[in-house]
């Protein structure tokens, strides 16, 4: 647009402006809001002019208003959750207005990306929740409130650790996983947020945590959230363009909404703790465990058998059932007791001040949550404050401000591992009051010490000193994470004609993260294998005890600028809204970090400056600018046929010059069948709408650059010169791929929205095909081009298809009300093309293939437990396991599923070989699930309500991490193990899956196979609520208190899985909590 | 109409920065976060620094560090036994399956090989990258007089090695001369004959013109003319023993002709010590030294110092410690070896440790002249990777096959023993009257064999004169500790190109046979 092109529009203002002038002959309206169903007074429901918004108001929290109007013009009131109504004035001075809740949704407004749509009215795939169901999680990070809730959005806890990232994935796993390059899009208030150091490999060396510790989306509170919105297909998200193909989350905060000031307080308390632990040996057992296991195959020397530990002078004898140091005489210690928190403390407090005050409205937010964790140590701290006001300024103009800090601390002083202590030999002790901070060593030091003798003894088993005292090592440390926040958005816009806005914004965003991390010289003691706290010293003073600090400074900043106009007109039976936007976004992000060793220990001193003397530093940056252009045209014949047309201009600087910009278009289609005349006879079905969509969207999520050839970040050196004198070199080695481009990603949806029943059963339906070319895979190239790094290309393509189902019913049983809503995503992935000719990359749990899901398990697979030694001839007569030293009876054998691949190729052969070799890995689980979905149920009887939402996902496999990484596993000794064991197989006991107790494991039962992948369907009860909510002529003798209610929550009650660990969902170490509530909402 | 016109300066406003913003597409060039080629190659220093990368490549032919198939850094894990090994003067292991020993089972996917071939290819990518930015560059920023051409012979010479070692090695690996910018270049095609050897000619014979005939001491180990000559020659030699062509013969005595200034150090073991490097006889050798920055000054890690795998804890062939052991055991002359020496030819003493001890260890480089460094202990004795002797003898057998006088050609053989024996009587001269070619051919090979053992240039020897017909490798001319045992057959004078170019590379043709 340029000016030349503007001015008729501003021509045309002048008139419709004096046109208005003309006729407007208006007089003072006041009047009350009223919800039908409680008969209480409704706040903040809108009050406007049909067909010029610029006059309008809201509620107070009496449910009152007024409002200057023509005499002889309608007032439309409008209200969430309610069916809006028109109401003539016909001269009428005082009004009372009751509005009915809907049944239908369909007048909800919903928030899409740059506006906002009637519910009826959208074709796009948008899925959207309202603060009462943000309310049922405690997660401090918004979206975790998404889970089960709608369709087509996973999302996953990673740990139960509140401060763990979330990982959610909208309709599937678009692009290869690293580095956040299939996360989503955050957009809070319209400011795409971006976090630093997305799409870039940690440096492996210097620090492989420079993302941080902390869960960025916690920044916001979900206390002040309006509304979430999840942007699904290409109609809805092409208007992201290039960082739209993961889907977008649009969060909407709260805002004023004029009238009295209202106050809302929220708060709630409660507890959370891990209910359950692993199931392991006892001293008892665990000794005649070992030393079953050990005795079928002992450690030998020139075929004698050694003793176990029979190195160690100390508890030579400590396996000998006749000496009186045995280890069986010794007591059991609970270490998962002791580290986890029999109830940890969550508390959430927040209070809002909204209103308005003539042209001015203005909400006030203040927060405050302390979540310990369900494990000693550890407890997570958020502040947050938010402002925004918006004012008319004349009756053309308004401006705008909205800011937003947050301060998040964590003090992680926690067990390393957590539930991992399960590890811990049973008779290892964890508190001895002579010891360090009252806990048990591992070790005795032999004093003296210095630096260079540095002499120490196990105080348990040589080999397996069980586990490090994790508790023990808390006490001699902390890790410390300090988020602050900032997020802020001035704007001003004008309305120069009726139907029209334009709004210029600016927007900061400054996220800091620092972490520091402190180990002081006793952590030694504690330590599974330690190392010589000297090492950095060369040359330490007399009884120095040096300490270790490392400290890291995370700086993301970005800057957005951005102008938009919207025009919104009808014509008789045409609608139209246009919308044009321009905006540019600065981002840089620099770390950095330092690490070493200190020599004094003065807790103030926990920095280097004052004696730190052997150091390292790093630091890195990063930084893009993103333009985008965007125009929408959305049309609609008589709110029967619709049509949106969507074209997203991006221009990033990660590409090469000439290579920056691209288009992103979409087009979308609906038709309200319950529009036509011929289907006002169906009288079951109360509205259907087909909607179609087809686009294209990006991907630019890569690390920065790969279009410029740049210095190995290590120099090479060589010597010359006598004497060697060494010389820096410097070489470019990597391959500067000038055509890299963005992920593509094409995207079609289509799907309906019915009601049914008098609305009392409302359905959606999508089936979503997306196809992924392009993915930027990074990849070594032939030797003989002479790139020494891995190359950017793109190249791998991935499908995602599924469909997306949604139920609800709805219905009021005399004075009960019910409803139930369901929802069900299947989800299928698919990799299409890989490079290298389609090169197959395996790992055990990273695998990549054409024909197979992203991810996937590869693996052995068991063929069963060898029942004797026939049996073991038998196999061996035919195959050759060549990962087997030797079997047993007992122990497990694998299938020979393939032979060796055909030179220069990687595809799998079917000829078989005879022979167990990593050949014979194959498919045999994946990790994305093949369905999930939610339901919820929800009860109202007078005050009271009663809530539930239930999460189940299916299809699923799960690599069992305790089991396989030491709790079934028997190539060690020492460690405790989960009483599994016990069911190990033996001649007595041959009908098991657990394969005989052998020390050394010379069969490999440990390796990689579908022994240790487990399905991890799961359904689950994520919370329930019931609330009871004062009734208003009680409140009302109050005074003061318009609203009250009182409620219980309990998050997590059960799971039903055959996953055998703690959880299908969270990590195997860290479940996720099961948590009660008691909460209160109060409004004045 | 006061608020009109207060509108319409809004409105202006508004469009104005809309307009702003929407031109302001350079906004996009956004400056990078680190060092680019773009800005790099501005001064003589840059250049300079940019050689020593190349130069640095070298290191990835001797590294003992494991790098796995490593992604940013490349060689090591002792590469060099993929061409130590084959040959007859050295061997490790008595045990079967040892593919560099006995051959049977090797196949594309041997990662050492992978190692050997990136490791070449990273070598000439570096070098030509030098070579095409000291074309592109502004003549006036080479200050120093002649600079610009001399950094050019030094990157052609190690272009040429790396392509001589692809020749060796593999045979038909593609000749590379170009910088990759873009991805249709990538997938260069199976280079044919002796191409290989041509493009080395081809360059080497431009480097020798731009090499200065010496360096000041501080930059001993930089390329000569005197290397580009003497590895000129060899390569021509290289060249007409695979063809039998006379005339490259007669080239490659032109090339040692021109060769000044060197002379064999008076004692033999003056090559294999620490405190002797860079002497006399030297033309090329690897410059292994203790202060390669960082990782505790690890020689021997892959050249970009990258501690990306587990670095070699030491240096695994000549290093007294450990027995003078490598990770597939210990390094023994063959018997065939033993025996080549004469009684009392004082090089078996320095090759072969005396002492009859089972197993009779490889003690070249390491007896009294190894010198380890660092923690854990690396060897920092230089890899003599072309000496004197060995171009005497090459020119021997150039004189010798191109027509040339028989007594001349003995003659230089007679300057190798001469040196040998040292002031004593063994090993004596050959007589000059000798004419019979096969006879002398044999000398020079015997020789060879002696003077060079365990310096990795025999398994290259006997891949040539097989090729020339000279000889004919079987099983029972290896030698090796169970000659039973060995699987050779005549596809191995080609290893197979490693399967990492041939599954990326669709212009490769595999070796026959593989």
């Amino acid at each position: 647009m340029s000016p030349k092109t503007l001015q008729p529009s501003i021509l045309f203002a002048i008139f419709f402006l004096c046109s208005i002038i003309g006729y407007s002959q208006t007089q003072p309206v006041t009047g009350k809001v009223i919800d039908g169903k409680t008969n209480t007074p409704l706040a903040a429901a809108s009050v406007v002019v049909k067909g010029n918004t610029n006059i309008g108001t809201s509620t107070d929290a009496d449910g009152n208003f007024s409002i200057q109007v023509p005499g002889n013009g309608t007032l439309v009131i409008t209200s969430t959750g309610f069916e809006s109504r028109e109401i003539p004035i016909n001269n009428q001075r005082t009004l009372s207005v009751t509005l009915t809740s809907t049944t239908s949704t369909l007048t909800d407004v919903v928030v899409i990306g740059y506006g906002s749509r009637q519910k009826r009215d959208l074709i796009g795939s948008v899925s959207e929740i309202r603060p009462r169901d943000i309310e049922r999680s405690t997660n401090l990070s918004p979206e975790q409130a998404l889970q089960g809730q709608m369709p087509g959005v996973q999302i996953t806890q990673q740990s139960g650790d509140p401060n763990a990232r979330l990982t959610v994935r909208v309709r599937g796993t678009s692009t290869f996983t690293g580095n956040g390059a299939a996360d989503p899009l955050y957009v809070v208030d319209g400011i795409p947020i971006i976090e630093g150091g997305q799409g870039i490999t940690p440096d492996p060396i210097n620090d492989p945590t420079r993302r941080g510790d902390l869960n960025i989306y916690s920044i916001i509170n979900p206390n002040d959230i309006e509304s979430i919105s999840v942007l699904k297909d290409a109609s809805a998200t092409a208007v992201y363009g290039i960082r739209g193909a993961n889907g977008v989350i649009l969060i909407t905060t709260k805002s004023g909404k004029g009238g009295k000031v209202r106050v809302e307080f929220n708060g709630s308390y409660g507890i959370s703790n891990v209910p359950k632990q692993y199931d392991v040996l006892n001293t008892q057992q665990y000794v005649d465990f070992y030393t079953k296991a050990y005795n079928a195959n002992p450690k030998k020397n020139n075929d004698v058998a050694i003793p176990i530990e029979e190195e160690t002078e100390f508890f030579g004898s400590r396996w000998n059932p006749a000496s009186a140091d045995f280890i069986g005489n010794e007591g059991t210690y609970d270490w998962q007791r002791a580290v986890r928190k029999k109830n940890a403390i969550i508390q959430d407090y927040a209070v809002r001040a909204a209103g308005g005050s003539g042209p001015t409205t203005y909400n006030f937010s203040l927060g405050y949550s302390n979540q310990e964790s369900p494990f000693v140590g550890t407890n997570t701290q958020r502040f947050t404050v938010s402002t925004n006001i918006n004012s008319k300024i004349g009756k053309y103009i308004e401006v705008g401000l909205n800011v937003r800090g947050v301060q998040q601390n964590r003090k992680d002083q926690g067990a390393d591992g957590d539930l991992e202590v399960y590890k811990a030999a049973p008779f290892q002790k964890i508190y001895d009051e002579n010891g360090i901070n009252g806990y048990a060593p591992l070790w005795r030091l032999n004093e003296p010490l210095t630096p260079t003798a540095f002499n120490f003894s196990p105080l348990y088993i040589r080999q397996g000193v069980p586990f490090s005292n994790t508790l023990a090592g808390a006490s001699t440390g902390y890790t410390k994470s300090l988020n602050q926040t900032g997020l802020g958005t001035a704007y001003l816009q004008i309305n120069p004609i009726a139907g029209l806005k334009i709004r210029g914004s600016i927007s900061f965003q400054q996220i800091t993260l620092r972490n520091d991390n402190y180990t002081n010289f006793d952590v030694w003691y504690f330590q599974e294998t330690p190392g010589n706290p000297f090492s950095n010293v060369p040359n330490p003073a007399a009884g120095t005890r040096p300490i270790q600090l490392s400290v890291f400074n995370s700086i993301t900043t970005s800057k957005t600028a951005a102008l938009n106009a919207d025009y919104t007109k009808s014509f008789g039976k045409h609608n139209i809204n246009l919308t044009a936007d321009i905006s540019q976004q600065d981002y840089v992000w620099t770390v950095n970090g330092s690490n070493g060793t200190n020599l004094v220990d003065d807790p103030s001193l926990h920095f280097f400056s004052p004696s730190g003397m052997d150091r390292a530093y790093n630091e890195t940056r990063d930084r893009y600018t993103l333009i985008g252009y965007l125009g929408r045209v959305s049309y609609n014949y008589d709110n029967k046929y619709y049509i949106d047309g969507v074209i997203r201009r991006d221009g990033t600087s990660k590409f090469a010059p000439g290579h920056q910009f691209g288009s992103f278009p979409s087009g979308a289609v609906g038709w309200r069948i319950s529009q036509e005349d011929f289907f006002s006879d169906v009288r079951i079905i109360n509205e259907l709408k087909l909607r179609g969509s087809y686009g294209l969207l990006g991907n630019q999520t890569t690390k920065g650059w790969q279009f410029i050839s740049v210095s190995g970040a290590n120099f090479p050196n060589y010597n010359l010169g006598i004497p060697n004198t060494n010389q820096a070199g410097i070489a470019y080695t990597n391959f500067p791929n000038e055509f890299l481009s963005w992920e593509k990603l094409y995207s079609l949806n289509v799907g309906f929205d019915a009601q049914l029943l008098d609305n009392s059963i409302s359905v959606t339906f999508d089936y979503y095909n997306k196809v992924t070319k392009g993915i930027i895979q990074s990849i070594l190239l032939a030797p003989s081009s002479g790139i020494q790094q891995e190359a950017d290309l793109n190249i791998a393509d991935v499908l995602n298809r599924g469909i997306e189902l949604t139920l609800g019913y709805t219905r009021k049983f005399g004075q009960v009300g019910f409803n139930i809503s369901g929802n069900i995503t299947t989800q299928h992935n698919e990799v299409l093309k890989l490079a290298n000719e389609n090169a197959a990359l395996r790992g055990e749990q990273t695998s990549l293939e054409v024909g197979f899901p992203i991810n996937y398990f590869n693996g052995y697979q068991v063929a069963g437990i060898f029942p004797d030694q026939k049996a073991i001839d038998d196999y061996n007569a035919v195959y050759n396991d060549v990962s087997s030293a030797g079997a047993a009876p007992g122990d497990l054998y694998f299938r020979d599923v393939y032979g060796s691949p055909k030179a220069g190729s990687t595809e799998r052969n079917n000829d078989t070989d005879s022979t167990v070799n990593t050949d014979d890995q194959t498919y045999i689980g994946k990790s994305i699930p093949g369905y999930y979905g939610g339901v919820q149920l929800g009860f109202d009887f007078k005050g009271f309500d009663l809530s539930a939402l239930f999460y189940l996902q299916g299809d699923v496999q799960r690599y069992n991490t305790v089991r396989a990484q030491g709790g079934e596993t028997m190539n060690g000794y020492g460690r405790n193990m989960l009483t599994n064991v016990l069911d190990a197989w033996t001649p007595d006991n041959t009908n098991t899956s657990v394969p005989r107790a052998v020390y050394a494991d010379p069969n490999d039962n440990v390796r990689f196979s579908d022994r240790w992948i487990e399905d991890a369907g799961y359904f689950r009860l994520q919370n329930v609520q019931l609330g009871y909510n004062f009734s208003p002529q009680f409140l009302a003798r109050t005074k003061v208190i318009s609203n009250f209610r009182i409620f219980l929550t309990g998050i997590n009650l059960f799971t039903i899985t055959p996953y055998s660990g703690l959880d299908p969902e969270t990590s195997d170490f860290f479940p996720a909590s099961r948590q009660f509530l008691v909460g209160v909402k109060a409004t004045f | 109409m006061k608020t009109v016109s207060f509108k319409i300066v809004m409105a202006l406003l508004l469009v104005v920065s809309f307009v702003y913003l929407a031109c302001n597409k350079k906004e996009l060039n956004v400056p990078p976060v680190t060092v680019t080629e773009l800005s790099y190659f501005k001064t003589e220093s840059e250049f300079r620094r940019a050689a020593i990368g190349a130069y640095a490549s070298i290191i990835d032919y001797y590294s003992a560090a494991n790098h796995g198939g490593g992604s940013a850094g490349t060689g090591g894990s002792s590469m060099f036994e993929i061409w130590f090994k084959p040959a007859d003067d050295i061997s490790t292991t008595n045990t079967k399956g040892d593919v560099w020993e006995y051959f049977g089972g090797l196949d594309p996917s041997a990662s050492k090989l992978d190692q050997a071939y990136r490791s070449s290819y990273i070598l000439i990518g570096r070098a030509n990258k030098v070579i095409v930015k000291l074309r592109e560059a502004d003549p006036a920023i080479f200050v120093t007089s002649g600079l610009r051409e001399t950094i050019e012979g030094e990157m052609l010479f190690l272009r040429s090695f790396a392509h001589y070692m692809l020749w060796n090695l593999f045979g038909t690996a593609p000749v590379d001369t170009i910088v990759v910018t873009s991805q249709d270049q990538i997938g260069l095609p199976s280079s044919k004959g002796n191409e290989l050897l041509d493009q080395a000619i081809t360059d080497l014979t431009k480097a020798i013109a731009q090499l200065p005939e010496s360096w000041p001491e501080s930059e001993t180990g930089r390329i000569t003319k005197n290397a580009a000559l003497g590895l000129l020659g060899k390569v021509q030699v290289f060249k007409a023993s695979s063809e039998k062509n006379p005339a490259a013969y007669q080239s490659a005595v032109d090339a040692f002709n021109q060769i000044s200034g060197l002379s064999l150090t008076a004692d033999f073991y003056d090559n294999f010590k620490e405190e002797t490097e860079n002497n006399s006889e030297s033309l090329f050798e690897f410059q292994a030294g203790k202060n390669i920055s960082g990782n505790g000054g690890n020689t021997w890690l892959a050249n970009d110092a990258c501690d990306c795998g587990t670095a070699g804890t030491s240096f695994q062939m000549f290093y007294e410690g450990s027995n003078g052991g490598s990770s597939n055991g210990i390094w023994r002359p063959t018997p065939k070896l033993i025996s080549a020496f004469e009684a009392g030819d004082p090089r078996m003493e320095v090759t072969i440790d005396p002492d009859p001890a089972t197993p009779r260890k490889f003690i070249k480089y390491v007896v009294g002249g190894d010198k380890t460094d660092g923690s854990p202990e690396i060897s920092i004795n230089n890899f003599r990777i072309l000496r004197y002797a060995d171009v005497l003898l090459l020119k021997a057998e150039a004189i010798l096959k191109s027509g040339g006088s028989k007594s001349d050609a003995i003659a230089a053989i007679n300057e190798v023993r001469t040196r040998a024996r040292n002031g004593g009587t063994v090993p004596a001269d050959f007589s000059t009257a000798e004419t019979d070619e096969t006879t002398i051919m044999q000398w020079i090979m015997d020789e060879r064999l002696r003077e060079l053992a365990g310096e990795g240039q025999r398994w290259f020897d006997l891949r040539r004169w097989h090729m020339a017909g000279y000889i004919t490798l079987d099983n029972a001319f290896f030698g090796s500790l169970n000659p039973g045992d060995m699987e050779f057959d005549a596809k191995y004078l080609y290893f197979p190109i490693p399967l990492t170019e041939t599954s990326r590379n669709v212009n490769i043709i595999q070796n026959p046979g593989y």
